[in-house]
C-alpha cells in the first residue's frame, strides 16, 4: 500500500492519455511490479515507431487515446520478474497489472483464455511429460465491445523441464478495435521439444511474441504460424531464440495473407551464441499480398556468432498468381472460391508437420473460415 | 444418386437446334495494346473436329485465352458465340460451365491444392452453376477411378498436389482426365502434343477420340502436322497473322507440313 500511495503522488508528465490510463491502472494494481511498469513508462513511453523492434506496430501510437485499461489490484509478482527482460515492455506490463501468477498445474492438456486486461501465467512441464496447452484471447463478458475496443497484455512463462514436449496453440482474433500484446518467454532444457503452433488473424493491433531460450543439448523447436490480417486490422509476429548451447534444433515456417488495409508483421531473430556448435535454425516466411494496400514487414534474422552450424533463412512476398487463379476458373470454380483455395492452399504449408494430425485438421477448419472471412 | 447416374455425370448436356455449336464472327483481340487477332471468323457445327493450325506467333494460343476468357486479353471488335449465346460477356468459371474447356499447352502447378479435392470443387462448381444437383463424394470417386484406369493414370498420382512434380506426358494426362470426368461441350486443344512422347501422345489421343460425340465439339490448335495423325480433324483452317487465311479437309494439313506456311504469306 506504502508503493502506492507513492505511485499516486507522481506527476504524469508528458505521457499521452492512453500512456496515462495505463499509470493510472498500474497505480491501482499497486506493487512493486506495477512499480517498476511505471518507472519504464515515464523514463521512455509506450514503444513507438522510432524503437527498432517495434518501428511496425506502433503501440505508443495505438493506445494513445485508449484509457479503458482495468485496474486488477493485488501483488505483484516477483517470481516473473526474477526473470523479467529489460526490452519486454508486454511482459513488464502485464506483471504490473495482474493480480496474482496464475501457475497451470501440469496434465495432458490445458487451455487458457486470456481476457481483457492483465494476465501473467507460469507453466512448467515436468519432466518427460507431454503437454498441450491450448490458448486464445477472450473478448470478456459480453463479447466483442462496441464502444472502443477491448486491451489486454498478457504475460507467460514456460518452462520445459529435460525430455518435457509441450505443444502450444494460440488462437488470436480480436475486432479492429482491440488490442492483444502477448508475450511468452520459454525455457526449453536439453533433450526437450516445444512446438508452437499460431494461428492469427489480427486486431487494431495484435502482437504475439515468442521468446525460446534453448538452454540444452539435443532440444527440438518448431515454430509455425499462420497470420491473415485483413482491412483495418494489425498482426505481428516477432520472435527471439536463443541457443545457448550447442546440438538442438528450430525449425520455423510462417506464412500469411495480407488484404488491402491490412498490416502484417514478422520479425524473427535467431542467435547462436558462442560454443554453440552442432545447431541447426531453419527459417522461412512467405505472405501473399492481396490487393494494393496490403501491407507487409518482414525482418528475418539470424545471428551466428558459433562456427560449425547449419543455419538458412528466406522470406518471400507476392500477389496470388494469376496463371493459378485462371487455371481454376476455368475449370468451373467461382473467381472467390478460386482465391481462397490458393490463399488457404498458400497458407496452411505454415501447418505442415506440426503437431498431431486432429490438431491440424482443426486448425486447417478454423484457417478455411477464417479465409472465408477474408475472401468475402 | 441412381446406380447409373455416375456413369451419366460427364455426359454432353442437351444441345440447342439450330445455332452451330461454336461461332466466331470477326472476332478482334489485343494483348497489351498490340492487335494479336484481327477479324478472325470460324464456325465450328456440333460434333465436328477442327484444327486450326498455324506458325509460332500467329496468335493461336491468344485464341485459345479469348474463348476461355482470361484476364488480359482484351476484345476490341467482333462475336463468339456458344449454341448462339453470347460467349465473351462471361467470366471464365460461367464458360466452363457452359462447356467451354481449355486443355492447357502448360497446365499450371499448383501447390497445395490436392488433385481430387480440385477436380471434385470443379466438377461441383459447375454442376452447381448449371443447376444441377452436386456429386457425391463416393460417386465421384467411382467415376474419377474409372477414368484414370482408362488414361492409364497411376492412382497415387491423385494423391499429389495439382501437377506439382508432373512431368510433362503426366501433366497432359491429367488434362484429359479432366476433360472426361467433367465432359465439356466444347474443348479446347492448345498445342496438346508440346512436351509428349510417342506413347504418351498416343493414350491422350486416344482419350480425346474417346470422347468425340455428335453433342462435342473440338477445336484442335497445333503448328504441327503430328497430332492430326492421331485426333483426325474434320476440317483445318490455316491461321496466320491474327485471322484464318485457308480452310479445306483433313488433307491441308498433309501439304502444309509438306510446304509450310510460306505460301500463305502473300494472303496475310
Amino acid at each position: 500500500m506504502i508503493v502506492t500511495a507513492r505511485l499516486s503522488e507522481m506527476a504524469l508528465g508528458t505521457l499521452t492519455p492512453g500512456e496515462e490510463g495505463l499509470v493510472r491502472a498500474l497505480q491501482a494494481a499497486g506493487g512493486p511490479a506495477a512499480l517498476r511498469a511505471v518507472e519504464r513508462l515515464r523514463a521512455q513511453g509506450l514503444p513507438n515507431r522510432r524503437v527498432e523492434s517495434w518501428r511496425h506496430s506502433d503501440l505508443r501510437s495505438a493506445l494513445a487515446d485508449r484509457c479503458d485499461i482495468p485496474a486488477l489490484g493485488g501483488e505483484g509478482l516477483e517470481a516473473a520478474l526474477a526473470a523479467e527482460r529489460a526490452d519486454d515492455v508486454i511482459g513488464l506490463i502485464a506483471a504490473g497489472l495482474a493480480a496474482h501468477e496464475q501457475v497451470l498445474a501440469p496434465g495432458v492438456a490445458a487451455s487458457l483464455s486470456h481476457a481483457p486486461g492483465g494476465g501473467v501465467v507460469r507453466f512448467d512441464v515436468p519432466a518427460g511429460a507431454d503437454v498441450t496447452l491450448s490458448e486464445c484471447f477472450d473478448a470478456g463478458p459480453g463479447g466483442p465491445r462496441q464502444d472502443g475496443g477491448a486491451t489486454a497484455f498478457v504475460g507467460l512463462w514456460i518452462s520445459l523441464a529435460p525430455g518435457a514436449r509441450l505443444r502450444r496453440v494460440v488462437r488470436q482474433r480480436g475486432t479492429g478495435a482491440d488490442l492483444q500484446l502477448m508475450s511468452a518467454h520459454v525455457q526449453v532444457a536439453a533433450g526437450a521439444c516445444f512446438e508452437q503452433v499460431i494461428l492469427a488473424e489480427g486486431a487494431g493491433l495484435a502482437r504475439i511474441e515468442t521468446h525460446v531460450d534453448v538452454a540444452g543439448p539435443g532440444a527440438v523447436v518448431r515454430l509455425n504460424a499462420a497470420y491473415l490480417a485483413d482491412a483495418g486490422r494489425h498482426v505481428d509476429l516477432t520472435f527471439q531464440v536463443d541457443h545457448r548451447v550447442g546440438g538442438s534444433s528450430t525449425h520455423q515456417m510462417v506464412k500469411g495473407v495480407v488484404a488491402g488495409g491490412g498490416r502484417g508483421v514478422f520479425q524473427g531473430c535467431f542467435v547462436v551464441h558462442p560454443g554453440a556448435d552442432g545447431t541447426v535454425a531453419r527459417q522461412r516466411h512467405g505472405v501473399l499480398l492481396l490487393d494494393e494496400g496490403a501491407r507487409s514487414f518482414a525482418k528475418p534474422e539470424l545471428m551466428i556468432y558459433a562456427h560449425d552450424v547449419e543455419c538458412a533463412h528466406g522470406a518471400t512476398a507476392g500477389a496470388l498468381d494469376d496463371a493459378a487463379l485462371f487455371y481454376l476458373r476455368q475449370r468451373g470454380v467461382p473467381h472467390a472460391q478460386a482465391r481462397r483455395m490458393l490463399m488457404e492452399a498458400f497458407v496452411s504449408e505454415a501447418f505442415d508437420g506440426a503437431l498431431d494430425e486432429d490438431l491440424r485438421a482443426r486448425l486447417g477448419c478454423e484457417l478455411a473460415a477464417a479465409l472465408q472471412d477474408l475472401a468475402s | 444418386m441412381r446406380p447409373n447416374q455416375a456413369a451419366q455425370i460427364n455426359q454432353p448436356r442437351p444441345t440447342k437446334l439450330c445455332d452451330p455449336m461454336l461461332t466466331i464472327d470477326a472476332l478482334c483481340a489485343s494483348v497489351d495494346g498490340k492487335p494479336i487477332l484481327k477479324g478472325l471468323s470460324l464456325v465450328i457445327p456440333d460434333g465436328e473436329v477442327h484444327a486450326v493450325m498455324g506458325p509460332n506467333g500467329a496468335g493461336k494460343s491468344t485464341l485459345s485465352y479469348v474463348l476461355s476468357g482470361r484476364e488480359g486479353y482484351e476484345v476490341t471488335a467482333g462475336a463468339a458465340r456458344l449454341d448462339g449465346d453470347d460467349l465473351l460477356g462471361l467470366a471464365p468459371e460461367e464458360r466452363a460451365a457452359r462447356g467451354v474447356f481449355l486443355a492447357f499447352q502448360y497446365p499450371v502447378e499448383i501447390p497445395g491444392v490436392p488433385t481430387m479435392t480440385f477436380l471434385r470443387t470443379a466438377l461441383n462448381a459447375q454442376r452447381k452453376a448449371r443447376g444441377e444437383a452436386e456429386v457425391n463424394a463416393a460417386d465421384f470417386l467411382k467415376l474419377v477411378r474409372a477414368r484414370a484406369s482408362e488414361l492409364r493414370i497411376d492412382p497415387e498420382m491423385l494423391k499429389r498436389p495439382l501437377n506439382v512434380g508432373f512431368s510433362g506426358g503426366e501433366k497432359k494426362r491429367l488434362e484429359a482426365l479432366q476433360m472426361a470426368v467433367l465432359g465439356p461441350r466444347l474443348v479446347l486443344l492448345d498445342e496438346m502434343d508440346s512436351g509428349l512422347d510417342i506413347d504418351a501422345l498416343r493414350v491422350v489421343a486416344d482419350a480425346v477420340n474417346a470422347l468425340r460425340s455428335p453433342e462435342r465439339s473440338m477445336l484442335i490448335i497445333t503448328h504441327y502436322q503430328r497430332l492430326l495423325d492421331y485426333i483426325r480433324p474434320d476440317r483445318v483452317h490455316v491461321f496466320m497473322n491474327g485471322r484464318i487465311v485457308a480452310s479445306g479437309g483433313p488433307e491441308l494439313a498433309h501439304e502444309l507440313e509438306a510446304g509450310g506456311y510460306d505460301r500463305y504469306c502473300e494472303a496475310v
